[in-house]
């Protein structure tokens, strides 16, 4: 079972990319609303100010 | 200039994790030299502290709480959004690399289990260590919530649902380490890195849809410049409300708020005091009347002279009150919480019984050590910790859905033991506008007297004249002329026309049109009489019309428009709705008797009290509390403090700020249906929580004697934990699926 030494180490090579780059994702912000954007512009009236950037 | 001796400061707390902390926050506070009064609220995280500044400023408390192992910011609005931000991007990459951990484990773990047979040793010791290793940052960083929650709670000898979590991971990941280290037969590796990331699951959940709700309900808020137009020697300056001192004059135009409590000094107009006192109709102040700061000035420009300063006000005497009534709301256990209490230390038990009865047969001791892991690992209480946070997640996002804004889980559960229910007039059960009735005809006819009313009106935004042109759009008039020539005479109408001899119109009080000579018949002043004894507000409609030789005719009043705050058309559908839930039912209004007794007679509510100030609404929550949870449901800067008083607080979004921020709800739609729905959604959410506990409750029942026997292999033990699960998942979705029950009656329609 020698090729488990290869194969093993490879998908969670791969496994740990992927979940670097979502956490990454989650750095940037990307995901702390996911509902918010898809209705702004239903509230996108003068009275609304948008979110403050840089947070 | 100094500072007050006595002050009150808010602290931002982060950390707290059930009614103990709050207790810990509150005694150390209290225990402070110059403190005289600490009251922390768990919904919010806050903390308002009265204190001494002299003896302990702001800086010493947050330093007191700090010490304890919470985080404190002393009170800033402006840094409120930041920390829970911050947590949630944490929580959610804990989540997913507990995840990614928890997949490999359980691929490597169900090779070992179906694989023993035909794995050579060296591949089989392997796989263990590669499980092992997988699961160490799991049961360590991922964790580590879990972790600082147990010591929390066990320094404060609380059992919380962070125990057994930590109990269950700890000792699996150990049996792992221990086994592969002796090559047993099984080594348990998956549990640890499972239980980790279910639970973290259902708190992640939980926590984003909670953010979710509260952060669609701060779109509602505007954020209103707090300025005011200041009068100088030499003009007008524009400065914030906060400088304003007393005797002071400032302008307030037409469309503008009133900055501060004060005078009228110059000038006349009417005032829409609805949102701070409930008052349904334009109020007339002159010169030398008090104004309240907060209320909208509607018709002309006046001069106040400021007697109160902004933090001396009524606006800041009601934010002081809130502030009071949310730090002394009392904490409701939620139910997971009442379980966790004794869940702990009945498997503590049960370990340890198994441990003892194994000794006594005279098993060896690794033996006996591994069978009382096992109960430990398998009584972890995945379930239990997924059994409210996933069908919390499920209500909220239904209710948001219908309209309906739940700001904290909690609330959910609160709003589910709501046995009365306390309902505001203005805003809540009325549309919290002016709206024609009725035309009373005399003269002419009911079409002519509306026209002749709209024409005079003209484009005015005054509430009876929206009222006016939204009654003569219906009866299909055409739009007036916005250019006839009109004046407005504050408190008494409108005259318009008379330009090039045209007819000249009166819209507005009985005195305005004595004052042009104009007689009301007799059946016409009984009819109006009746209305205004019903608490409605009038406007006598006439022409004069010059006839051909350009002397006016007798003149005579065309008829009178009965105007009133109409009522929600489904306030008695949802009236009704709650009288089916089986809730103790009242109208708490600040308005005049005569208008809240027509409006409770036609929603059909049978108890109600007018002319309650804001304390007295607290003190009407107070009252009803012994009886059980009380829900208020209210618009206005005067309901602020008993919503957040109340259990559950209703605000709506059109409603004052101060409302929305106070209360627990927000409803999007203008509906008050929306109060029996989040009742009775609430109410079904209780009901998924507790089978859910029960199914989770039952999965424990049955695996425990199975592995205190020694009987359960850990591959059927985590399938069996993975359906448990499931099962309770699968159970809360259903809430996503919840409709009101069909209202009784046909105004059931919606």
């Amino acid at each position: 079972m020698s090729f488990l030494a290869i194969t093993i180490p490879a998908t969670l090579l791969l496994a740990a990319v992927l979940v670097g780059l979502l956490v990454g994702a989650v750095r940037r912000g990307e995901l702390d609303d996911l509902e918010g954007p898809a209705e702004r512009h239903v509230f996108d009236d003068d009275s609304c100010p948008e979110r403050p950037s840089g947070q | 200039m100094s500072a007050p001796a006595s002050a009150e400061t808010g602290l931002l707390l982060d950390g707290l994790r059930c009614a103990g902390c709050v207790h810990r926050v509150e005694q150390a506070l209290r225990a402070l030299p110059g403190v005289t009064e600490a009251a922390v609220n768990f919904t919010t995280h806050r903390a308002l502290v009265r204190h001494e500044r002299a003896r302990a400023d702001g800086a010493a408390l947050v330093v007191c709480v700090e010490s304890l192992g919470y985080r404190a910011t002393a009170y800033d609005p402006e840094s409120l959004d930041r920390p829970a931000h911050v947590a949630a991007r944490d929580a959610v990459v804990r989540l997913m690399v507990a995840g990614f951990l928890a997949g490999n484990v359980m691929l490597v773990s169900l090779a070992l289990y179906l694989g023993t047979a035909s794995m050579d040793p060296t591949t089989r010791r392997a796989l263990r260590w590669l499980a092992v290793a997988l699961s160490a940052p799991a049961v360590t960083w991922c964790a580590a919530s879990f972790w600082r929650g147990a010591w929390h709670g066990l320094r404060r000898r609380e059992l919380t649902l962070d125990v057994p979590v930590v109990l269950g991971c700890t000792t699996a990941f150990v049996v792992a380490v221990a086994g592969t280290l002796a090559e047993t037969t099984h080594v348990f590796a998956d549990s640890a890195s499972m239980i980790v990331f279910l639970i973290l699951l259902g708190r992640t959940l939980e926590g984003g849809a909670r953010a979710r709700a509260a952060g669609a309900v701060e779109r509602f808020v505007r954020l209103a410049p707090e300025t005011a137009q200041r009068v100088t020697a030499d003009g007008r300056e524009t400065v914030p409300v906060t400088a304003l001192r007393v005797g002071d004059r400032v302008i307030v135009a037409p469309g503008q708020s009133v900055p501060a409590d004060g005078r009228v000094a110059r000038g006349a107009t009417e005032l829409d005091e609805s949102l701070l006192s409930g008052e349904s109709l334009p109020v007339l102040h002159g010169p030398g009347d008090a104004v309240t700061g907060g209320t909208r000035n509607l018709v002309a420009e006046i001069e106040v002279e400021v007697m109160a300063t902004a933090s001396g006000g009524t606006l800041a005497r009601i934010a002081a009150l809130l502030e009071r009534a949310q730090a002394e709301r009392p904490h409701v256990q939620r139910v997971v919480d009442r379980v966790s209490v004794w869940f702990a230390p009945a498997v503590l038990i049960a370990a340890g019984a198994t441990a003892g009865v194994w000794l006594a047969a005279g098993a060896a001791p690794l033996e006996v050590a591994l069978v009382a892991a096992s109960v430990l690992i398998v009584a972890c209480p995945c379930a239990l910790g997924l059994a409210t946070p996933v069908a919390i997640t499920a209500a909220i996002g239904r209710a948001a859905g219908m309209g309906i804004l739940f700001k904290s889980g909690a609330a959910v559960e609160r709003c589910a033991t709501v046995s009365s229910v306390l309902l505001d007039k203005t805003g809540t059960l009325t549309e919290g506008r002016l709206a024609v009735e009725e035309v009373i005809a005399a003269e002419g006819g009911e079409r002519e007297t509306l026209a002749a009313a709209a024409a005079a009106e003209g484009a005015s935004t005054h509430p009876i004249a929206v009222a006016v042109r939204e009654a003569a759009a219906a009866a299909g008039i055409a739009p007036p002329d916005a250019r006839t020539p009109r004046s407005v005479r504050v408190g008494r109408g409108v005259v318009a026309g008379g330009a090039d001899g045209a007819e000249v119109i009166l819209v507005g009080s009985q005195a305005l049109l004595e004052e042009h000579g104009v007689t009301v018949g007799a059946a016409l002043n009984e009819a109006a009489g009746k209305a205004a004894a019903r608490g409605r507000s009038l406007a006598f409609v006439a022409a004069l019309r010059p006839d051909s030789s350009g002397r006016t005719e007798r003149p005579k009043a065309l008829g009178v428009l009965v105007l009133a705050d109409p009522p929600r058309p489904d306030a008695r559908a949802a009236v009704a709705a709650l009288r089916a839930l089986g809730v103790d039912l009242a109208l708490v209004s600040g308005d005049h008797a005569a208008a809240v007794a027509f409006a409770a007679a036609r929603a059909g509510v049978d108890a109600w009290s007018a002319g309650v100030s804001p304390e007295g609404k607290v003190e009407a929550v107070r009252a009803r509390r012994p009886f059980g949870g009380v829900l208020l449901a209210g618009d206005g800067v005067n309901d602020a403090a008993a919503l957040a008083a109340a259990d559950v607080g209703i605000a709506f979004a059109r409603g004052a700020d101060v409302a929305i921020h106070a209360a627990d709800v927000v409803v999007r739609a203008p509906r008050l249906g929306a109060v029996p729905d989040a009742l009775g959604l609430a109410r079904t959410t209780l009901r998924r929580i507790r089978e859910n506990l029960c199914v989770a409750l039952a999965y424990n029942a049955i695996a425990i004697p199975l592995a205190a026997c020694g009987v359960l292999h850990p591959l059927p033990a985590a399938v069996a934990m993975g359906l448990s699960s499931l099962v309770v998942t699968a159970n809360s979705v259903r809430l996503l699926r919840w409709r009101p029950p069909l209202a009784a009656g046909p105004g059931g329609a919606r």
